[in-house]
């Protein structure tokens, strides 16, 4: 019997002891790892992806900051003079009444977002290596899309924050000690340097010249982006924000005593900037303009230039068939299309059918609506009266701003409808691409299939106040550029992030303050305007007279950019890097009278106070980042 | 005999209190026997004769199985052949019913005709008049002429007259009987002995002499203890020192509360350890009826044993077991009504309209509805038009139910008892439902449990147990979830549209967003379908104990196993109906009268199907030997244990994720002790985690103990009359923690492909998935908690009151965080690591007094209290150096609040002069809060927060309250309150108009807020501002001490009275006894808050709330 139990005892703690051997042993060696992942081509693609995807969708400026890491896209439109959102969730009110702070989410998923992506690239530059199925062509082209794309980010970054800490090609532990991660901002000149010397070296060291369908290549960075970008981050470098003429950001520096910003550059210098932006731009035209680029146009049956359908396929992109688009430089295939067209569709109360049924949320304001040219090539509206709302109408334009018109306004060229009968008059005789971006009150809606019916934003039409309760423009127009023909829901385009226009107004305005009367500045200037369909200057038919000096077409290039380019993401960076927020963004934004009916809807009325102090030139350095890194100075007013 | 019991009857009958047996029946079996016997042994005996009738043989003495006899009866009957078996023994016997009890005959033969002995007989019963068996009788000053009594509580001794008897039974007060005189009879009540209830106490894996124990550890008995709620986690509430515990919903079926231990200190899982008959299982599912006791472990000492598991405290529910003796039906079924303790008022539309506008015109915008408006709805001309609706009253009912029911039966002879029982609880909530639907979403709730215990003697040395039990729960709830239908009615504005439009009868659901927006909370409840939820659950489990006193004296050797299994399934049917609006106000309805209504949103009324199912299994092993045993004044005990459990979870999410979750451990304990005055222990736990790399796996985690029982010295003496008890306990250990919620196998990156982080690329139109890296591998270790534990327990005036007194510290170190804060973004890591990088400190102290006193044979009191208070503090986190001292978390507690000093409104002249005020949010006008600006500088920003709340943990929690018992009717009261939790207010209605175009409810209290013609600095509400993004509505509702609210509260937690029905009343009914009972819980709260329920763990009362019940029911046994 006792021995009965010592053998029991035996075979129970014999159990014992090889249960403890591997019972918690259990994870199996073959799952999915880093190492693993770049053992072959689909693995190494699929890490590449995940470069890519900081990509901002810029389709989708509402639920910024928000979980999704790579949804990169900010507040640009409705947190600039553009436009403004009816829901108060939304981020870009944060920018409007000056309550950004440096613990917002946006502000830290932003950061965040975009040195993942500088991470992720860095990793795989090191990591990526030829295999079975990878040669060693494919990894020196991926290696230098990661290089772009990393310099892309810190474009983005750069663009919003203001200088910030350029990695290179370091990678710093998670057990580094906190010492080591010590790291001060990079000046501004050193952020643009890096940007530009990296895409120059992605673009001499693999980067595809120009993908297209046929190298199965499509929204790959090539180095026409490349040389985009290097453009981009080169105007950021020239213009005043960053030139060291803004006082605000003057005694910014590191710990050390570096200074962030360029001190006392002669004008010379700064003209040099300018230079180089331009010679980058020309670059960009003489290599690739033609061959790969040009701007849209399309023509009636008769053969004449089509400035309203032409306008409008730029603006298209349906990615089925991207290879019929010759002004996209830089885009998003995947995006949240319907989400912007959800905001751009109008709630119209009543309609049909959900497809015309949407929110209109995305307003308009009248300051932008008042920045269209007329037919003619005149502006409208030369400024305010000291009361910030009354306008000061250029009488030679022909603007009108009150009554009704008896007959529809017709497109000059193809005689499609422009404005409707019983249009208020201000909305008439403008030029084609008011009727592109703007849907304003008693417009037509842009899908006809199943009805044809007009948009009200009046309080009680169909897509005022009082019906769409929470979706209704707060301005009494909806932003209407990209808005879809067919059902708002239909998500069939890419995002845009570059057209060709921008290069050109990039060039124009570096050749403006490096070399004033530079034939080239005419020339694209005048491009732009032409396919627009209004009169060029000093040129074509109803000409106008070419603007007299440099300031003169300093203030022309401006107006045709923020037309152009509209709602695009760009004014909001513009208004900074000119130095100019103070004036054009501290102040109350306008629209029509929303409360109320008929004629009572065409008054001028505030829609918002708007707040702008010189620390919103930049985003703030997230807090956390600050506290971590004690040698990461805030931006000033944080 | 016949005699001798109706004259027991009368006595009792005089004590109300005291309730006692008739047995059924004294005659006579009329059957015989035929037995023959040859030197076999009694066992063979009974055998026999159980075999031949219904009789069940019942003895205490295990000896008497094995005593030999001889006899050769044939067609005898039971009491012949029982007197012809025994008359050669020292054995006598009783028939009761069917029950024969065998007992040695103290009476010998020898002493017969001794004229000093005499011999006396009786029942001793406890206070409840249940008999008592196996009390021991003695002669007080001959302890070795000695008895126990019977099955039916009945003994007779012989004794040397002019003596007393001293009757002792383990749990009981020791009673003294004076036998001179003539009587024969005494009968004897026995009583609790409540201070000393545990001779023997629960500890980790085993009992213990309670006078030797040294963990702090705190007993529930729950015999009487009911609950009306399916949950048994809301009892602990103010009933046991050292855990915290909160009810956040009163929704049937989910009323769980959330336990602590002495707080938290850690912001990893800070739950304690629940074992369910010694496995991690969860126990709200048990009927309370089931559970034998409850233990709660607090200090390092007494979980140690439990290694990593118990670092958080451990709870350990026993379960009834058998008990030997007949089998004892018992019945409990009560039913009660159930209403809210607090629902939330909301304003009424007319205080809501005045509101809306006076919002509005605060920034000189027009008002929002017109003056003939608000008198329209005032008037109720129109109430669709112009409606006015309590959304509240329209959602919920006034009173709901629930109801219980539980059978037991509980017995066993020497070699097997059991326990077995079945219960059923309904419960129905208090949403409403509509006439329209055929579907049934009445909010319902009903649980079958049962429960099985055997305990086997399988040999002389070698027992085995038997476990299972399991429930079935049925949940039936409207397919949208309370919180989220409470949330639409914070949404949505008393005057928006009226609760239904009905068109020929036909209901209609109103609604104004075609996005889905605005819901409708009444349709939401009623219209939307249903969900229904079961959730099945089976524990079982096997224990095989040997006593190996063959190998050493005082060795026992214990295995078991335990399997669990544990499935859930929700099927829901819902809809979302299209709702509609007028067409034009101004020309409402047609010819017919009937409104012109147009589609505001495209619905279905068709139900759409959806279910969910997940579920675990477990396994658990164990195997411990155990030793105990006492030489002279030294005695020693010993544990060494192994224990592994595995437990897999479906459906998994990763490939980690699938892989089972398993812990193991070897534990270890010693004790040893010296004349019960000197105690000293030492426990030790050895586990593995699966989290950390194989080199830094094993953590071991010690801990020791001593103890003073300074009343069992000799110096002692002269103080005993006063403090009858004094011990001095100290404990002092680490344990280990390596969990952290989300995150497994630590060591290793876990990347996966998602297309979340993927891209298109190339012609195709085809997304390529990005790789996403979910965690980096980090080399980390054990988070430790070094805990100390100073005890004191003492008893003063006889026993009566007892206290018990614990102070604790706890120093956590390593705590395992997400490095979110000390590691950069520009790192560019996707996921925060964890760290090794938290420290806090815990302390605090619990408390639990108890007095006893049983005034006389009529009058029982007790009262009893306790308390727990902790405060736990972060000593570092992963928080950077902060540029100003006040934003370090260092300080602050884990569940604690950022924000703002709200340091009151600003007055008009201040605005006037607002240039010299620190800059604050969007526009500021009078009547706006103005934070303190901590920092001097010229703008209050996130430099100027700090820690300004403690959360929704109480710091403390308390309860107090006593039974009064006379005779036969009992009363008792429990008072349960908290104090130290705030939370932080903010959400739709509580901060008004803050939805989308300034959407949202208002709570009545709107009334206290500040205007301009009575600027109160004191207003529940700063100045009303209409819209969320306006600049003038921003600066209110930034987090800040202006709506930090102190939830503390003070709860008559229960009340119940019972009364005993006199025995005549059922005595021919063969009933043992049966009592009446109306109890009441929540029965009132006194708080400073009164928006919500303060327990609600919601900032704006979105949460189904807690309810009062009032309870009726009966009890009896047979």
């Amino acid at each position: 019997m006792k021995k009965a139990y010592y053998i029991l005892a035996l075979i129970v703690s014999a159990g014992l002891l090889s249960a403890c051997s591997d019972y918690l042993d259990q994870v199996p060696n073959n799952r999915l790892s880093t190492e693993k992942i770049f053992e072959t081509k689909a693995g190494t693609e699929n890490y590449l992806a995940s470069v890519y995807t900081y990509i901002p969708d810029e389709a989708n400026q509402r639920q910024i900051g928000e979980s999704f890491l790579y949804r990169t896209a900010g507040p640009w439109t409705a947190g600039c003079d553009e436009s403004e959102y009816v829901w108060g969730f939304v981020p870009s009110h944060l920018m409007n009444n000056n309550t950004f702070t440096a613990n917002e989410p946006l502000d830290s998923k932003l950061w965040r977002a975009w040195y993942i992506g500088i991470h992720t690239a860095t990793v795989f530059m090191r990591k990526a290596h030829a295999s079975s199925d990878v040669t060693e062509t494919m990894v020196k082209q991926w290696t230098a899309e990661a290089r772009a794309l990393r310099a892309l980010y810190y474009f983005y970054l750069f663009r919003a924050y203001g200088p910030i800490p350029i990695l290179g090609e370091d990678i710093l532990s998670l057990n580094a000690s906190i010492v080591e991660i010590q790291l001060p901002r990079n000046t501004a000149d050193e952020c643009v340097d890096y940007i530009v010397s990296e895409l120059t070296k992605a673009m001499n060291e693999g980067l595809l010249q120009h993908v297209s369908m046929a190298s199965d290549g499509i929204g790959r960075i090539d180095q026409t982006v490349a040389q985009a970008f290097k453009v981009e981050a080169l105007m950021l470098k020239a213009s005043p924000l960053f030139n060291g003429s803004n006082s605000y950001f003057a005694d910014l520096k590191n710990a050390d005593g570096t200074f962030l910003f360029p001190q006392n550059l002669t004008d010379d210098q700064k003209v040099a900037r300018w230079k180089q932006a331009a010679d980058t731009a020309a670059k960009f035209l003489t290599n690739y303009e033609g061959k790969y680029y040009d701007l849209e146009r399309v023509y009636t049956t008769d053969g004449k230039l089509n400035p309203s359908l032409s306008y409008r396929k730029a603006l298209r992109g349906a990615y089925t068939n991207l290879s019929n688009y010759k002004e996209l430089i830089f885009y998003r295939i995947e995006n949240s299309t319907g989400t912007m067209q959800y905001d751009r569709t109008p709630y119209h109360y009543g309609a049909p059918n959900s497809d015309y049924k949407a929110s209109g949320g995305l307003g308009a304001t009248q300051e932008m609506v008042d920045c269209y040219f007329m037919a003619n090539g005149k502006l409208p509206i030369l400024g305010y009266q000291a009361d910030g709302m009354t306008p000061i109408i250029n009488t030679e334009s022909g603007y009108e701003e009150s009554g009704y018109i008896s007959s529809a306004y017709l497109d000059p060229v193809s005689g499609a409808e422009f404005a409707p009968k019983r249009a208020f008059t201000m909305y008439t005789k403008r030029e084609p691409r008011f009727y592109a971006n703007i849907t304003f009150n008693g417009q037509k809606w842009l899908n006809v299939k199943d009805a044809v019916i007009s948009t009200y934003m009046e309080y009680n039409g169909n897509s005022g106040k009082a019906k769409g309760v929470n979706d209704y423009s707060k301005t009494g127009y909806i932003v209407r550029k990209c808005a879809p023909e067919g059902a708002w829901s239909t998500a069939d385009r890419v995002c845009i992030l570059m057209r060709l226009p921008q290069i050109y107004l990039n060039y124009v305005e570096a050749l403006n303050e490096s070399q004033p009367g530079h034939a080239d500045i005419l020339k694209y200037l005048n491009l732009i305007r032409e396919r627009a369909g209004i009169p060029q200057y000093g040129t074509g038919a109803g000409m106008l007279p070419v603007p007299d000096g440099q300031d003169a077409m300093r203030k022309a290039i401006h107006a045709e950019r923020t037309v152009e380019l509209m709602f695009e993401n760009v004014r909001y960076f513009d208004v900074r890097r000119w130095n100019i927020a103070k004036e054009t963004q501290n102040k109350a934004i306008y629209g029509m009278n929303i409360e109320g009916d008929g004629t009572a809807f065409y008054k001028r009325t505030k829609v918002e106070d708007r707040v702008f102090e010189d620390r919103q030139y930049f985003f703030p350095i997230p807090q956390g980042e600050i506290d971590v890194d004690k040698k990461l100075v805030q931006n000033p007013g944080y | 005999m016949k005699n001798s019991i109706q004259r027991l009857n009368k006595g009792f009958m005089t004590s109300l209190l005291l309730f006692f047996l008739v047995p059924t029946v004294l005659t006579a079996q009329s059957s015989t026997f035929t037995i023959e016997l040859n030197q076999g042994t009694l066992k063979q005996l009974f055998t026999s004769i159980e075999k031949q009738s219904n009789y069940l043989f019942v003895y205490v003495d295990s000896d008497i199985a094995n005593v030999k006899v001889t006899l050769n009866v044939s067609n005898k009957d039971l009491k012949s052949t029982l007197n012809t078996a025994l008359k050669a023994t020292n054995l006598t016997y009783r028939i009761d019913g069917k029950n024969i009890s065998v007992f040695k005959n103290t009476n010998n033969p020898g002493d017969v005709g001794k004229g000093q002995k005499k011999r006396i007989t009786g029942r001793v019963t406890d206070g409840n008049g249940e008999a008592m068996a196996g009390v021991s009788v003695a002669e007080d000053n001959n302890p070795s002429n000695a008895t126990i009594t019977d099955n039916d509580g009945l003994y007779q001794i012989s004794v040397i007259g002019n003596s007393s008897v001293v009757f002792t039974f383990l749990g009981y007060k020791p009673y003294k009987e004076d036998i001179r005189g003539s009587k024969a009879v005494h009968d004897i009540s026995m009583f609790e002995d409540v201070s000393a209830l545990d001779e023997m106490v629960v500890v980790g894996y085993g009992q213990q002499r309670k006078i030797s124990s040294i963990g702090a550890q705190s007993t529930l008995k729950l015999e009487d203890l009911k609950t009306p709620s399916a949950s048994l986690s809301t009892v602990l509430a103010g009933r046991l020192a050292g855990v915290i515990a909160v009810q956040r919903t009163g929704e049937p079926g989910k009323d769980g509360a959330d336990i602590w231990i002495r707080g938290i200190s850690t912001p990893n899982a800070s739950t304690p350890l629940i074992l369910v008959d010694g496995v991690e299982r969860s126990f709200n599912d048990i009927d309370p009826e089931d559970v034998e006791s409850l233990t709660t472990l607090k200090d390092a000492s007494a979980t140690a044993v439990y290694g990593v598991r118990g670092a958080n405290g451990v709870i350990l529910i026993k379960t009834k077991p058998g008990l030997i003796g007949r089998p004892v039906v018992s019945v409990d079924y009560y039913e009660s009504l159930t209403k809210f303790t607090r629902k939330s008022e909301l304003a009424d539309g007319i205080v809501y309209m005045n509101a809306v506008n006076e919002a509005l015109s605060n920034n000189s915008q027009t008002a929002k509805y017109s003056d003939d408006y608000i008198l329209k709805t005032q008037g109720k001309v129109d109430q669709s038009l112009y409606p006015n609706v309590n959304w509240m009253k329209e959602l919920f009912n006034d009173w709901g139910s629930n109801r219980r029911a539980n059978v037991n039966v509980r017995g066993g002879s020497q070699n097997a008892n059991y326990y077995a029982s079945i219960s059923y609880y309904n419960e129905t909530g208090l949403m409403k439902t509509n006439n329209v639907e055929d579907y049934n979403s009445k909010m319902s709730f009903s649980r079958y449990n049962f429960t099985t215990n055997l305990n086997l003697k399988i040999t002389e040395s070698t027992k085995l147990d038997i476990g299972a039990q399991g429930y079935l729960g049925e949940g039936n709830y409207p397919a949208i979830s309370s919180s989220s239908i409470y949330s639409s009615a914070m949404d949505i504005s008393p005057v928006d549209y009226p609760k239904m439009f009905y068109i020929d009868g036909k209901p209609f659901v109103p609604g104004i967003n075609p996005n889905g927006g605005s819901r409708n909370p009444y349709a939401d409840a009623t219209m939307r379908g249903f969900q229904s939820e079961t959730r099945n659950q089976i524990y079982s489990n096997i224990r095989l104990t040997q006593d190996l006193s063959m190998l050493t004296k005082g060795l026992n050797f214990s295995t078991m196993f335990a399997y669990d299994v544990y499935s859930y399934e929700s099927v829901s049917q819902s809809k979302r109906e299209s709702t509609y609006f007028f067409t034009d106000k101004e020309n409402p309805y047609n010819t017919a009268g009937d409104p012109i209504l147009t589609q505001t949103y495209v619905g279905s009324s068709d139900l759409s199907y959806g279910s969910a199912a997940n579920g675990n299994k477990k396994t658990y092993l164990e195997a411990s030997l155990t030793y105990d045993r006492a030489f002279g004044k030294h005695r020693f005990g010993g544990l060494l244990l192994y224990n592994q459990q595995s437990k897999s979870n479906y459906p998994a999410g990763s490939l980690e994720g699938s892989l089972p979750y398993r812990v193991m451990g070897v534990a270890g304990r010693a004790t040893y002790s010296w004349d019960d005055r000197y105690f000293a222990e030492f426990n030790i736990g050895y586990n593995g985690s699966e989290n950390f790399a194989p080199n830094r796996r094993f953590g071991t985690f010690p801990a020791i103990g001593v103890g003073w029982v300074a009343s069992n010295e000799k110096f002692w003496e002269p103080i005993s009359p006063i403090v009858s008890f004094l011990k001095i306990r100290y404990t002092n250990g680490t344990i280990g923690n390596s969990d952290v919620s989300g995150r497994r196998f630590m060591y290793l990156d876990q990347c996966q492909y998602s297309s979340n982080y993927g891209y298109i690329l190339g012609s195709t139109n085809s997304k390529k998935n990005g790789v996403e890296v979910m965690n980096d591998g980090v080399d980390l270790g054990w988070e430790t908690s070094h805990k100390q534990d100073l005890g004191i327990d003492f008893k003063l005036f006889d026993n009566d009151l007892s206290v018990v007194i614990d102070l604790f510290k706890e120093h956590r170190t390593n705590i395992l965080l997400t490095r979110s804060e000390s590691v950069p973004d520009f790192l560019g890591y996707m996921s925060d690591p964890i760290g090794n990088v938290g420290v806090v400190d815990n302390q605090g102290f619990d408390a639990s007094l108890e007095y006893n006193k049983r005034i006389n044979k009529n009058w029982l009191i007790s009262v009893r209290g306790n308390m727990t208070y902790s405060q736990a503090k972060w000593v570092e986190s992963d928080q950077p150096e902060q540029s100003f001292s006040w934003l370090n978390k260092r300080g602050s507690n884990v569940t604690g609040i950022w924000g703002y000093v709200a340091d009151g409104l600003f007055t008009q002249e201040e605005i006037d002069h607002i240039d010299q005020y620190p800059t604050q949010f969007g526009t500021l006008q009078a009547g706006d809060i103005k934070y303190k600006n901590l920092n001097g500088d010229n703008k209050i920003n996130s430099y100027d927060k700090q820690w300004i709340g403690n959360g929704d943990v109480p710091k403390a929690v308390y309860g107090f309250g006593f039974n009064v018992q006379y005779k036969a009717l009992s009363l008792g009261l429990l008072f349960q309150g908290t104090s130290g939790a705030d939370r932080l207010l903010s959400g739709s209605s509580i901060n008004p108009f803050r939805g989308d175009g300034g959407g949202g409810n208002l709570f009545s209290n709107i009334y206290d807020r500040w205007t301009v013609d009575n600027p109160n600095q004191d207003a529940f509400y700063p100045r009303l501002a209409y819209g969320s993004d306006k600049a003038d509505n921003v600066n209110n509702f930034q987090t800040s001490t202006w709506w930090i609210k102190n939830v503390d509260f003070v709860r008559l937690k229960t009340m119940q009275v019972s009364y005993n029905l006199p025995k005549k009343w059922f005595k021919n009914m063969g009933f043992k006894n049966a009592s009446i009972y109306m109890m009441g819980t929540n029965l009132f709260t006194l708080t400073n808050f009164k928006l919500w329920d303060p327990e609600l763990n919601t900032g704006n009362g979105t949460s189904y709330p807690n309810i009062s019940t009032y309870s009726a029911g009966v009890n009896f046994s047979f």
